[in-house]
Protein backbone atom coordinates (compact mmCIF):
# COMPACT_ATOMS: atom_id res chain seq x y z
CA UNK A 1 0.00 0.00 0.00
CA UNK A 2 3.01 2.54 0.37
CA UNK A 3 3.80 2.04 -2.62
CA UNK A 4 0.81 2.57 -4.17
CA UNK A 5 0.39 6.02 -2.36
CA UNK A 6 4.25 6.56 -3.27
CA UNK A 7 3.10 6.78 -6.80
CA UNK A 8 -0.14 8.01 -6.41
CA UNK A 9 2.00 11.40 -5.01
CA UNK A 10 4.43 10.75 -7.85
CA UNK A 11 1.56 11.09 -10.55
CA UNK A 12 0.91 14.64 -8.89
CA UNK A 13 4.81 15.79 -10.11
CA UNK A 14 4.69 19.28 -11.97
CA UNK A 15 1.04 19.01 -11.80
CA UNK A 16 -1.64 22.44 -11.30
CA UNK A 17 -3.84 20.81 -9.16
CA UNK A 18 -1.18 21.27 -6.52
CA UNK A 19 -0.62 24.98 -7.08
CA UNK A 20 -3.95 25.43 -7.03
CA UNK A 21 -4.42 23.48 -3.77
CA UNK A 22 -1.34 25.47 -2.19
CA UNK A 23 -2.89 28.57 -3.41
CA UNK A 24 -5.88 27.84 -2.29
CA UNK A 25 -4.65 27.06 1.65
CA UNK A 26 -2.89 30.66 1.55
CA UNK A 27 -5.66 32.60 0.16
CA UNK A 28 -8.70 32.22 3.02
CA UNK A 29 -6.43 33.43 6.04
CA UNK A 30 -5.17 36.44 4.02
CA UNK A 31 -8.49 37.57 2.73
CA UNK A 32 -10.13 36.56 6.20
CA UNK A 33 -6.93 38.88 7.70
CA UNK A 34 -7.44 41.65 5.46
CA UNK A 35 -11.40 41.62 6.12
CA UNK A 36 -10.13 41.63 9.61
CA UNK A 37 -8.16 44.33 9.42
CA UNK A 38 -11.11 46.61 7.36
CA UNK A 39 -13.36 46.06 10.07
CA UNK A 40 -11.30 46.83 13.03
CA UNK A 41 -10.26 50.33 11.15
CA UNK A 42 -13.92 51.09 10.60
CA UNK A 43 -14.74 50.02 14.54
CA UNK A 44 -12.04 50.65 17.37
CA UNK A 45 -13.53 48.60 19.45
CA UNK A 46 -12.42 45.30 17.83
CA UNK A 47 -9.48 44.35 18.29
CA UNK A 48 -7.79 41.71 16.20
CA UNK A 49 -6.88 38.15 17.73
CA UNK A 50 -5.38 35.12 16.17
CA UNK A 51 -8.87 33.40 17.58
CA UNK A 52 -10.55 35.96 15.88
CA UNK A 53 -8.80 35.09 12.65
CA UNK A 54 -8.85 31.15 13.01
CA UNK A 55 -12.38 31.33 13.75
CA UNK A 56 -13.80 33.53 10.51
CA UNK A 57 -10.70 31.02 8.46
CA UNK A 58 -12.08 27.77 10.22
CA UNK A 59 -15.84 29.18 8.47
CA UNK A 60 -15.30 29.93 5.32
CA UNK A 61 -12.71 27.06 4.93
CA UNK A 62 -14.67 24.27 6.07
CA UNK A 63 -18.34 26.16 4.38
CA UNK A 64 -17.05 26.56 1.12
CA UNK A 65 -13.38 27.12 0.18
CA UNK A 66 -12.37 23.87 1.78
CA UNK A 67 -14.79 21.74 0.02
CA UNK A 68 -14.73 23.31 -2.93
CA UNK A 69 -11.14 23.19 -3.48
CA UNK A 70 -10.51 19.86 -1.96
CA UNK A 71 -13.01 18.62 -4.14
CA UNK A 72 -11.42 19.81 -7.29
CA UNK A 73 -8.56 17.69 -6.43
CA UNK A 74 -10.71 14.94 -5.44
CA UNK A 75 -12.27 14.77 -8.56
CA UNK A 76 -9.08 15.08 -10.52
CA UNK A 77 -7.33 12.13 -8.78
CA UNK A 78 -10.22 10.13 -10.26
CA UNK A 79 -10.97 11.78 -13.44
CA UNK A 80 -7.81 12.16 -15.22
CA UNK A 81 -7.35 8.50 -14.90
CA UNK A 82 -9.96 8.19 -17.44
CA UNK A 83 -8.96 11.65 -19.52
CA UNK A 84 -5.66 10.28 -19.77
CA UNK A 85 -7.13 6.46 -19.86
CA UNK A 86 -4.19 5.21 -17.88
CA UNK A 87 -6.16 2.80 -15.90
CA UNK A 88 -5.36 0.06 -18.25
CA UNK A 89 -1.60 0.96 -17.98
CA UNK A 90 -2.26 0.51 -14.20
CA UNK A 91 -3.99 -2.54 -13.90
CA UNK A 92 -2.12 -4.56 -16.34
CA UNK A 93 0.79 -4.38 -13.51
CA UNK A 94 -1.14 -5.48 -12.12
CA UNK A 95 -3.21 -3.48 -9.21
CA UNK A 96 -6.37 -4.84 -7.48
CA UNK A 97 -8.97 -1.88 -7.96
CA UNK A 98 -9.80 -1.53 -4.28
CA UNK A 99 -6.24 -1.46 -3.49
CA UNK A 100 -6.18 1.35 -6.44
CA UNK A 101 -9.19 3.14 -5.43
CA UNK A 102 -7.88 3.26 -1.30
CA UNK A 103 -4.74 4.62 -2.51
CA UNK A 104 -6.63 7.40 -4.08
CA UNK A 105 -8.71 7.78 -0.69
CA UNK A 106 -5.09 7.46 1.33
CA UNK A 107 -3.46 10.58 -0.78
CA UNK A 108 -6.87 12.67 -0.82
CA UNK A 109 -6.87 12.31 2.44
CA UNK A 110 -3.12 13.38 3.13
CA UNK A 111 -3.55 16.28 0.66
CA UNK A 112 -6.73 17.76 2.84
CA UNK A 113 -4.19 17.69 5.93
CA UNK A 114 -1.51 19.42 3.89
CA UNK A 115 -4.24 21.75 2.69
CA UNK A 116 -5.05 22.46 6.41
CA UNK A 117 -1.66 22.46 7.97
CA UNK A 118 -0.71 25.11 5.44
CA UNK A 119 -3.54 27.06 5.94
CA UNK A 120 -2.62 27.20 9.48
CA UNK A 121 0.62 27.80 8.48
CA UNK A 122 -0.86 31.11 6.86
CA UNK A 123 -2.98 32.04 10.09
CA UNK A 124 0.19 32.08 12.07
CA UNK A 125 2.73 33.70 9.82
CA UNK A 126 0.10 36.72 8.74
CA UNK A 127 -0.25 37.22 12.45
CA UNK A 128 2.88 37.65 13.44
CA UNK A 129 3.52 39.57 10.62
CA UNK A 130 0.51 41.72 11.20
CA UNK A 131 1.57 41.76 14.38
CA UNK A 132 4.54 43.99 13.64
CA UNK A 133 2.35 46.87 12.64
CA UNK A 134 -0.61 46.32 14.36
CA UNK A 135 -1.89 44.73 18.22
CA UNK A 136 -2.90 41.27 17.53
CA UNK A 137 -3.84 39.42 20.67
CA UNK A 138 -4.17 35.93 21.66
CA UNK A 139 -0.18 35.21 19.91
CA UNK A 140 1.27 32.16 21.80
CA UNK A 141 2.47 28.86 21.25
CA UNK A 142 -0.10 27.49 23.25
CA UNK A 143 -2.64 29.07 20.89
CA UNK A 144 -1.04 28.08 17.55
CA UNK A 145 -1.10 24.35 18.46
CA UNK A 146 -4.65 24.61 20.28
CA UNK A 147 -5.33 26.21 16.16
CA UNK A 148 -3.63 23.10 14.31
CA UNK A 149 -4.61 20.42 16.34
CA UNK A 150 -8.21 22.18 15.24
CA UNK A 151 -7.11 22.71 11.46
CA UNK A 152 -6.43 18.94 11.45
CA UNK A 153 -9.50 17.79 12.79
CA UNK A 154 -11.22 20.19 10.40
CA UNK A 155 -9.13 18.13 7.70
CA UNK A 156 -10.33 14.43 9.05
CA UNK A 157 -13.95 16.02 8.85
CA UNK A 158 -13.30 17.91 5.38
CA UNK A 159 -12.05 14.53 3.85
CA UNK A 160 -15.18 12.45 5.27
CA UNK A 161 -16.98 14.76 3.48
CA UNK A 162 -14.87 14.73 0.49
CA UNK A 163 -15.92 10.52 -0.41
CA UNK A 164 -19.37 11.40 -2.26
CA UNK A 165 -17.40 13.21 -4.54
CA UNK A 166 -14.80 10.45 -5.56
CA UNK A 167 -18.09 8.17 -6.16
CA UNK A 168 -19.67 10.43 -8.57
CA UNK A 169 -16.27 10.93 -10.21
CA UNK A 170 -16.25 7.55 -10.91
CA UNK A 171 -19.82 7.55 -12.23
CA UNK A 172 -19.00 10.91 -14.29
CA UNK A 173 -15.39 9.53 -15.51
CA UNK A 174 -15.43 13.11 -16.30
CA UNK A 175 -14.57 16.54 -14.56
CA UNK A 176 -18.04 19.09 -15.43
CA UNK A 177 -20.77 16.41 -13.47
CA UNK A 178 -18.95 15.99 -10.21
CA UNK A 179 -18.03 20.54 -10.31
CA UNK A 180 -21.79 20.58 -10.59
CA UNK A 181 -22.50 18.79 -7.50
CA UNK A 182 -19.60 20.06 -5.39
CA UNK A 183 -21.12 23.69 -6.41
CA UNK A 184 -24.03 22.89 -5.96
CA UNK A 185 -23.12 21.39 -2.54
CA UNK A 186 -21.36 24.30 -1.41
CA UNK A 187 -24.24 26.52 -2.19
CA UNK A 188 -26.39 24.82 0.15
CA UNK A 189 -24.05 24.44 2.20
CA UNK A 190 -23.62 28.73 2.39
CA UNK A 191 -27.08 28.50 2.65
CA UNK A 192 -27.75 25.86 5.32
CA UNK A 193 -25.11 27.26 7.34
CA UNK A 194 -27.46 29.74 9.58
CA UNK A 195 -30.59 27.50 9.54
CA UNK A 196 -31.91 25.03 11.73
CA UNK A 197 -31.08 22.40 9.78
CA UNK A 198 -27.69 22.82 9.13
CA UNK A 199 -27.20 20.72 11.72
CA UNK A 200 -28.25 17.63 9.34
CA UNK A 201 -26.55 18.86 6.50
CA UNK A 202 -22.97 16.27 6.55
CA UNK A 203 -21.08 19.14 4.56
CA UNK A 204 -22.48 21.60 7.60
CA UNK A 205 -22.27 19.33 10.05
CA UNK A 206 -18.98 18.75 9.56
CA UNK A 207 -18.00 22.91 10.63
CA UNK A 208 -20.80 22.92 13.62
CA UNK A 209 -19.45 19.92 15.22
CA UNK A 210 -15.77 21.45 14.81
CA UNK A 211 -16.88 24.59 16.32
CA UNK A 212 -18.92 22.77 18.76
CA UNK A 213 -21.91 24.38 17.68
CA UNK A 214 -23.76 21.44 16.47
CA UNK A 215 -26.34 20.90 19.94
CA UNK A 216 -27.32 24.59 18.68
CA UNK A 217 -28.54 23.46 15.53
CA UNK A 218 -30.44 21.29 17.11
CA UNK A 219 -28.32 17.69 16.08
CA UNK A 220 -27.61 16.07 18.74
CA UNK A 221 -23.82 15.51 18.69
CA UNK A 222 -23.91 11.55 18.42
CA UNK A 223 -26.26 11.89 15.49
CA UNK A 224 -23.86 14.26 13.76
CA UNK A 225 -20.63 11.72 14.20
CA UNK A 226 -23.36 8.99 12.77
CA UNK A 227 -24.41 11.47 9.47
CA UNK A 228 -20.63 12.35 8.91
CA UNK A 229 -19.26 8.69 9.31
CA UNK A 230 -22.20 7.42 7.42
CA UNK A 231 -21.68 9.31 4.38
CA UNK A 232 -18.02 8.88 4.59
CA UNK A 233 -18.55 5.23 4.29
CA UNK A 234 -20.88 5.46 1.93
CA UNK A 235 -18.25 7.22 -0.39
CA UNK A 236 -15.99 5.08 -0.28
CA UNK A 237 -18.09 1.82 -0.07
CA UNK A 238 -19.68 2.75 -3.17
CA UNK A 239 -16.78 3.68 -4.94
CA UNK A 240 -15.24 0.14 -4.24
CA UNK A 241 -18.50 -1.81 -5.28
CA UNK A 242 -18.97 0.52 -8.37
CA UNK A 243 -15.07 0.53 -9.32
CA UNK A 244 -14.86 -3.37 -8.98
CA UNK A 245 -17.76 -4.03 -11.20
CA UNK A 246 -16.27 -1.67 -14.02
CA UNK A 247 -14.93 -2.49 -17.67
CA UNK A 248 -11.89 -0.43 -18.10
CA UNK A 249 -12.72 1.00 -21.91
CA UNK B 1 2.47 -29.34 -19.01
CA UNK B 2 -0.12 -27.24 -21.23
CA UNK B 3 1.40 -26.71 -24.74
CA UNK B 4 -0.95 -23.31 -24.63
CA UNK B 5 -0.19 -20.30 -23.30
CA UNK B 6 -3.73 -18.71 -23.94
CA UNK B 7 -6.39 -20.95 -24.53
CA UNK B 8 -10.09 -19.53 -24.13
CA UNK B 9 -13.16 -21.31 -24.41
CA UNK B 10 -16.58 -19.90 -25.95
CA UNK B 11 -15.12 -16.76 -24.71
CA UNK B 12 -18.02 -13.91 -25.40
CA UNK B 13 -18.45 -10.49 -24.57
CA UNK B 14 -21.90 -8.56 -25.14
CA UNK B 15 -22.81 -4.41 -24.52
CA UNK B 16 -26.09 -3.88 -24.46
CA UNK B 17 -27.24 -7.29 -26.16
CA UNK B 18 -24.48 -6.35 -28.88
CA UNK B 19 -21.91 -9.09 -28.91
CA UNK B 20 -18.43 -7.90 -29.28
CA UNK B 21 -16.80 -11.45 -28.93
CA UNK B 22 -18.92 -14.05 -29.84
CA UNK B 23 -17.76 -17.87 -28.54
CA UNK B 24 -14.18 -17.81 -29.46
CA UNK B 25 -11.96 -20.30 -29.51
CA UNK B 26 -8.29 -19.71 -29.66
CA UNK B 27 -5.42 -21.44 -29.08
CA UNK B 28 -1.60 -19.68 -28.26
CA UNK B 29 1.52 -21.67 -28.28
CA UNK B 30 4.18 -21.50 -25.92
CA UNK B 31 6.97 -20.03 -27.22
CA UNK B 32 5.36 -18.65 -30.96
CA UNK B 33 3.93 -15.79 -32.43
CA UNK B 34 0.23 -15.83 -33.18
CA UNK B 35 -1.30 -12.93 -34.89
CA UNK B 36 -4.62 -12.01 -34.35
CA UNK B 37 -6.29 -10.09 -37.66
CA UNK B 38 -9.34 -8.63 -37.91
CA UNK B 39 -10.93 -5.42 -39.41
CA UNK B 40 -11.56 -2.82 -36.95
CA UNK B 41 -14.36 -3.43 -34.26
CA UNK B 42 -14.20 -7.20 -35.45
CA UNK B 43 -13.58 -7.59 -31.05
CA UNK B 44 -9.50 -8.26 -31.04
CA UNK B 45 -9.04 -5.35 -28.47
CA UNK B 46 -12.31 -7.32 -26.76
CA UNK B 47 -10.30 -9.99 -26.56
CA UNK B 48 -6.98 -8.83 -25.23
CA UNK B 49 -8.87 -6.65 -22.55
CA UNK B 50 -10.87 -9.96 -21.49
CA UNK B 51 -7.06 -12.08 -21.21
CA UNK B 52 -5.59 -9.16 -19.69
CA UNK B 53 -8.92 -8.97 -17.02
CA UNK B 54 -9.66 -5.19 -17.62
CA UNK B 55 -12.84 -6.37 -18.71
CA UNK B 56 -15.29 -8.77 -17.72
CA UNK B 57 -16.07 -11.53 -19.88
CA UNK B 58 -20.07 -11.93 -20.80
CA UNK B 59 -19.30 -15.88 -21.03
CA UNK B 60 -17.30 -18.90 -21.75
CA UNK B 61 -13.76 -19.03 -20.11
CA UNK B 62 -10.02 -18.90 -20.68
CA UNK B 63 -6.97 -20.38 -18.93
CA UNK B 64 -3.39 -18.28 -18.90
CA UNK B 65 -0.24 -20.56 -18.66
CA UNK B 66 -2.62 -23.62 -18.49
CA UNK B 67 -4.57 -21.99 -15.65
CA UNK B 68 -8.30 -20.91 -15.59
CA UNK B 69 -8.65 -17.43 -15.32
CA UNK B 70 -11.31 -17.79 -12.45
CA UNK B 71 -8.31 -19.46 -10.07
CA UNK B 72 -5.37 -17.29 -12.37
CA UNK B 73 -4.01 -15.64 -9.35
CA UNK B 74 -3.55 -12.12 -9.94
CA UNK B 75 0.21 -11.97 -9.10
CA UNK B 76 0.71 -14.23 -12.33
CA UNK B 77 -0.04 -11.05 -14.51
CA UNK B 78 3.24 -10.23 -13.65
CA UNK B 79 4.49 -12.87 -16.02
CA UNK B 80 2.60 -10.98 -18.74
CA UNK B 81 3.75 -7.48 -20.68
CA UNK B 82 0.89 -5.72 -22.35
CA UNK B 83 0.55 -3.00 -25.19
CA UNK B 84 -3.75 -2.22 -25.41
CA UNK B 85 -4.57 0.23 -27.93
CA UNK B 86 -2.46 3.88 -27.74
CA UNK B 87 -0.15 3.54 -25.07
CA UNK B 88 -1.25 5.71 -22.07
CA UNK B 89 0.90 7.41 -19.45
CA UNK B 90 1.04 10.51 -16.94
CA UNK B 91 1.29 13.27 -19.41
CA UNK B 92 2.99 15.49 -16.82
CA UNK B 93 5.63 12.77 -15.97
CA UNK B 94 9.28 11.97 -18.07
CA UNK B 95 9.37 8.38 -19.62
CA UNK B 96 11.32 7.26 -16.50
CA UNK B 97 9.20 8.67 -14.49
CA UNK B 98 5.90 6.74 -15.82
CA UNK B 99 8.08 3.52 -16.25
CA UNK B 100 9.15 4.14 -12.35
CA UNK B 101 5.34 4.09 -11.39
CA UNK B 102 4.68 0.74 -13.11
CA UNK B 103 8.76 -0.96 -11.62
CA UNK B 104 7.66 0.07 -7.89
CA UNK B 105 4.06 -0.77 -8.33
CA UNK B 106 5.43 -4.20 -9.85
CA UNK B 107 8.82 -4.73 -8.18
CA UNK B 108 12.01 -4.91 -9.80
CA UNK B 109 13.54 -7.48 -11.24
CA UNK B 110 16.83 -5.95 -11.85
CA UNK B 111 18.13 -2.20 -10.42
CA UNK B 112 17.99 -0.74 -13.59
CA UNK B 113 14.65 -2.04 -15.01
CA UNK B 114 14.06 1.25 -16.12
CA UNK B 115 16.98 2.91 -17.94
CA UNK B 116 17.45 -0.77 -19.40
CA UNK B 117 13.80 -0.78 -21.10
CA UNK B 118 13.93 2.48 -22.35
CA UNK B 119 17.67 1.44 -23.75
CA UNK B 120 16.00 -0.68 -25.98
CA UNK B 121 13.66 1.25 -27.37
CA UNK B 122 16.03 4.49 -27.72
CA UNK B 123 14.45 6.65 -25.40
CA UNK B 124 17.16 6.96 -22.83
CA UNK B 125 18.19 9.79 -24.03
CA UNK B 126 15.01 11.67 -23.87
CA UNK B 127 15.23 12.85 -19.76
CA UNK B 128 13.11 15.39 -19.71
CA UNK B 129 10.74 15.43 -21.79
CA UNK B 130 6.97 14.72 -20.39
CA UNK B 131 5.24 12.67 -21.69
CA UNK B 132 2.43 15.19 -23.12
CA UNK B 133 5.65 16.53 -25.51
CA UNK B 134 6.30 12.82 -27.14
CA UNK B 135 5.24 12.26 -30.65
CA UNK B 136 2.91 8.98 -31.39
CA UNK B 137 5.99 7.04 -32.63
CA UNK B 138 8.17 7.83 -29.22
CA UNK B 139 4.29 7.06 -26.86
CA UNK B 140 4.33 3.92 -28.90
CA UNK B 141 7.85 3.43 -28.31
CA UNK B 142 7.02 4.01 -24.64
CA UNK B 143 4.62 1.42 -24.37
CA UNK B 144 6.48 -1.43 -25.80
CA UNK B 145 9.20 -0.52 -23.13
CA UNK B 146 6.63 -0.65 -20.50
CA UNK B 147 5.04 -3.55 -21.72
CA UNK B 148 9.28 -5.20 -22.05
CA UNK B 149 10.38 -3.78 -19.10
CA UNK B 150 9.76 -6.93 -16.56
CA UNK B 151 10.98 -9.16 -18.86
CA UNK B 152 7.61 -11.08 -19.32
CA UNK B 153 7.09 -15.05 -20.19
CA UNK B 154 4.05 -13.71 -22.23
CA UNK B 155 3.46 -10.64 -24.65
CA UNK B 156 -0.19 -9.17 -25.19
CA UNK B 157 0.46 -6.68 -27.54
CA UNK B 158 -2.49 -4.58 -29.06
CA UNK B 159 -1.83 -3.03 -32.84
CA UNK B 160 1.92 -2.46 -30.76
CA UNK B 161 3.13 -0.91 -34.40
CA UNK B 162 0.86 1.87 -34.73
CA UNK B 163 2.76 5.21 -35.27
CA UNK B 164 6.36 3.90 -35.85
CA UNK B 165 8.39 4.92 -38.57
CA UNK B 166 9.66 2.02 -40.69
CA UNK B 167 12.91 1.61 -39.31
CA UNK B 168 10.93 1.52 -36.07
CA UNK B 169 8.76 -0.95 -37.35
CA UNK B 170 11.65 -3.16 -38.56
CA UNK B 171 13.53 -2.52 -35.35
CA UNK B 172 10.21 -3.87 -33.06
CA UNK B 173 9.56 -6.70 -35.82
CA UNK B 174 13.67 -7.77 -34.92
CA UNK B 175 13.07 -7.31 -31.67
CA UNK B 176 9.83 -9.59 -31.21
CA UNK B 177 11.30 -12.00 -33.37
CA UNK B 178 14.57 -12.32 -30.94
CA UNK B 179 12.53 -12.49 -27.68
CA UNK B 180 10.39 -15.18 -29.31
CA UNK B 181 13.30 -16.99 -30.68
CA UNK B 182 15.96 -16.85 -28.40
CA UNK B 183 13.92 -16.08 -24.93
CA UNK B 184 10.92 -18.29 -25.97
CA UNK B 185 8.60 -15.36 -25.26
CA UNK B 186 4.68 -16.20 -26.49
CA UNK B 187 3.58 -12.64 -28.13
CA UNK B 188 0.07 -12.62 -28.89
CA UNK B 189 -0.15 -9.84 -31.67
CA UNK B 190 -2.65 -7.95 -33.33
CA UNK B 191 -1.81 -5.69 -36.08
CA UNK B 192 -3.62 -3.60 -38.94
CA UNK B 193 -0.04 -3.81 -40.81
CA UNK B 194 -0.52 -7.13 -42.53
CA UNK B 195 3.18 -7.38 -43.87
CA UNK B 196 4.56 -7.24 -40.52
CA UNK B 197 2.42 -10.05 -39.32
CA UNK B 198 3.29 -12.12 -42.52
CA UNK B 199 6.80 -11.68 -41.61
CA UNK B 200 6.86 -12.63 -38.16
CA UNK B 201 3.68 -14.59 -37.10
CA UNK B 202 3.56 -18.51 -36.38
CA UNK B 203 -0.07 -18.88 -35.69
CA UNK B 204 -2.57 -16.95 -37.75
CA UNK B 205 -6.23 -16.52 -36.29
CA UNK B 206 -8.55 -14.35 -38.55
CA UNK B 207 -11.81 -12.77 -36.63
CA UNK B 208 -14.33 -11.00 -37.96
CA UNK B 209 -17.30 -9.71 -36.37
CA UNK B 210 -16.56 -11.00 -33.08
CA UNK B 211 -15.81 -14.74 -34.66
CA UNK B 212 -13.18 -16.66 -34.98
CA UNK B 213 -13.18 -17.39 -38.61
CA UNK B 214 -9.80 -19.33 -38.93
CA UNK B 215 -6.89 -20.48 -36.81
CA UNK B 216 -3.77 -21.89 -38.73
CA UNK B 217 -0.38 -21.81 -38.75
CA UNK B 218 1.51 -19.41 -41.29
CA UNK B 219 2.25 -22.19 -43.87
CA UNK B 220 -0.96 -23.61 -43.70
CA UNK B 221 -2.55 -19.90 -44.32
CA UNK B 222 -0.25 -19.65 -47.51
CA UNK B 223 -1.07 -22.85 -49.16
CA UNK B 224 -4.41 -21.07 -48.68
CA UNK B 225 -3.73 -17.91 -50.63
CA UNK B 226 -4.72 -19.15 -54.42
CA UNK B 227 -2.44 -18.52 -57.28
CA UNK B 228 -3.77 -16.63 -60.08
CA UNK B 229 -3.11 -15.08 -63.90
CA UNK B 230 -2.90 -11.33 -64.10
CA UNK B 231 -3.65 -9.48 -67.56
CA UNK B 232 -3.06 -6.09 -67.84
CA UNK B 233 -5.53 -5.26 -70.51
CA UNK B 234 -7.27 -1.84 -72.38
CA UNK B 235 -10.27 -2.87 -71.69
CA UNK B 236 -11.22 -3.99 -68.26
CA UNK B 237 -14.98 -4.68 -69.10
CA UNK B 238 -14.65 -6.28 -72.45
CA UNK B 239 -12.12 -8.71 -71.28
CA UNK B 240 -14.47 -9.66 -67.71
CA UNK B 241 -17.26 -10.30 -70.17
CA UNK B 242 -15.35 -12.34 -71.93
CA UNK B 243 -13.96 -14.40 -69.01
CA UNK B 244 -17.84 -15.23 -68.15
CA UNK B 245 -19.43 -16.32 -71.58
CA UNK B 246 -16.64 -18.16 -73.15
CA UNK B 247 -14.63 -19.77 -70.39
CA UNK B 248 -17.88 -19.49 -68.20
CA UNK B 249 -15.79 -18.33 -64.94
CA UNK B 250 -16.36 -15.14 -62.38
CA UNK B 251 -13.60 -16.38 -59.97
CA UNK B 252 -11.82 -13.40 -61.24
CA UNK B 253 -11.37 -9.67 -59.67
CA UNK B 254 -10.73 -6.15 -61.28
CA UNK B 255 -8.12 -4.56 -59.84
CA UNK B 256 -7.55 -0.63 -60.99
CA UNK B 257 -8.72 0.48 -64.35
CA UNK B 258 -6.43 -2.16 -66.64
CA UNK B 259 -5.33 -5.00 -64.46
CA UNK B 260 -8.12 -8.86 -64.24
CA UNK B 261 -6.78 -10.58 -61.95
CA UNK B 262 -7.72 -14.95 -62.69
CA UNK B 263 -8.30 -16.88 -59.99
CA UNK B 264 -8.62 -19.96 -62.46
CA UNK B 265 -7.60 -21.75 -65.36
CA UNK B 266 -3.87 -20.57 -65.08
CA UNK B 267 -3.05 -22.81 -67.49
CA UNK B 268 -4.80 -21.58 -70.10
CA UNK B 269 -3.53 -17.99 -69.97
CA UNK B 270 -1.90 -18.37 -73.27
CA UNK B 271 -5.06 -19.40 -75.02
CA UNK B 272 -7.49 -16.70 -72.57
CA UNK B 273 -4.62 -14.06 -74.37
CA UNK B 274 -5.04 -14.85 -77.77
CA UNK B 275 -8.87 -14.84 -77.35
CA UNK B 276 -8.80 -11.23 -76.01
CA UNK B 277 -6.60 -10.03 -78.42
CA UNK B 278 -8.56 -11.46 -80.92
CA UNK B 279 -11.76 -9.74 -79.80
CA UNK B 280 -9.35 -6.31 -79.89
CA UNK B 281 -8.17 -5.89 -76.42
CA UNK B 282 -4.75 -5.16 -76.00
CA UNK B 283 -2.83 -7.09 -73.67
CA UNK B 284 0.32 -5.31 -72.54
CA UNK B 285 1.13 -7.43 -69.60
CA UNK B 286 0.56 -11.15 -68.48
CA UNK B 287 1.28 -12.80 -65.06
CA UNK B 288 1.34 -15.81 -62.84
CA UNK B 289 1.37 -14.43 -58.90
CA UNK B 290 0.26 -16.27 -55.52
CA UNK B 291 -2.09 -13.99 -53.58
CA UNK B 292 -0.88 -12.61 -50.50
CA UNK B 293 -1.91 -12.74 -47.38
CA UNK B 294 -3.99 -9.50 -47.04
CA UNK B 295 -5.86 -10.83 -50.32
CA UNK B 296 -6.86 -13.69 -48.37
CA UNK B 297 -8.00 -11.87 -45.36
CA UNK B 298 -10.43 -9.90 -47.87
CA UNK B 299 -11.92 -12.61 -49.13
CA UNK B 300 -12.29 -14.20 -46.01
CA UNK B 301 -14.11 -11.74 -43.93
CA UNK B 302 -15.01 -9.32 -47.25
CA UNK B 303 -15.54 -5.87 -47.53
CA UNK B 304 -13.31 -3.72 -47.85
CA UNK B 305 -10.20 -5.14 -46.27
CA UNK B 306 -8.71 -4.71 -43.24
CA UNK B 307 -10.00 -1.42 -42.47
Amino acid sequence: MADIVYCEWIKLKRSKIILIGILGSFIVPFLVIVNDIRICFSNAAATLSLGWIYEDTIMFIMLLFGPLVMAVVAIFLISREYTEKTLKTIFVVPIGRRQFLIGKFIILFLLVLLFMVLSWLDIVVISVICNLFLDVSQITFLSAIYILVQMIKGGILLFATLTPFIYIALCAKGMLAPFIAIAATSLLNVVLSGSQIGGFYPWTTSYLLLTGRLAQSGCPLWLGIVIILFLCMFGIWASILRFQKEDIG
Amino acid sequence: MNKYEIETESLSKEYNGHVVVDKLNLHVPKGQIYALLGKNGAGKTTTMKMLLNLIHPSGGSFSLFGENHSSFSKKNYHRIGSIIEAPAFYENLTAKENLEILARLRGRHRKDTVEHALSIVNLDKENKKLFCEYSLGMKQRLGLAAAIMHEPELLILDEPMNGLDPVGRHETREYLLQLCREKGTTIFISSHVLNEIEQIADVIGIINEGKLLEETNSQELYRHSRRYTEFEVSDVNKGALILERMYSTSDYTIIGSNRLRLYEKIDNRAEINQCFVKEGIAVTNISVGAGKLEDYFTELVGGDGIG
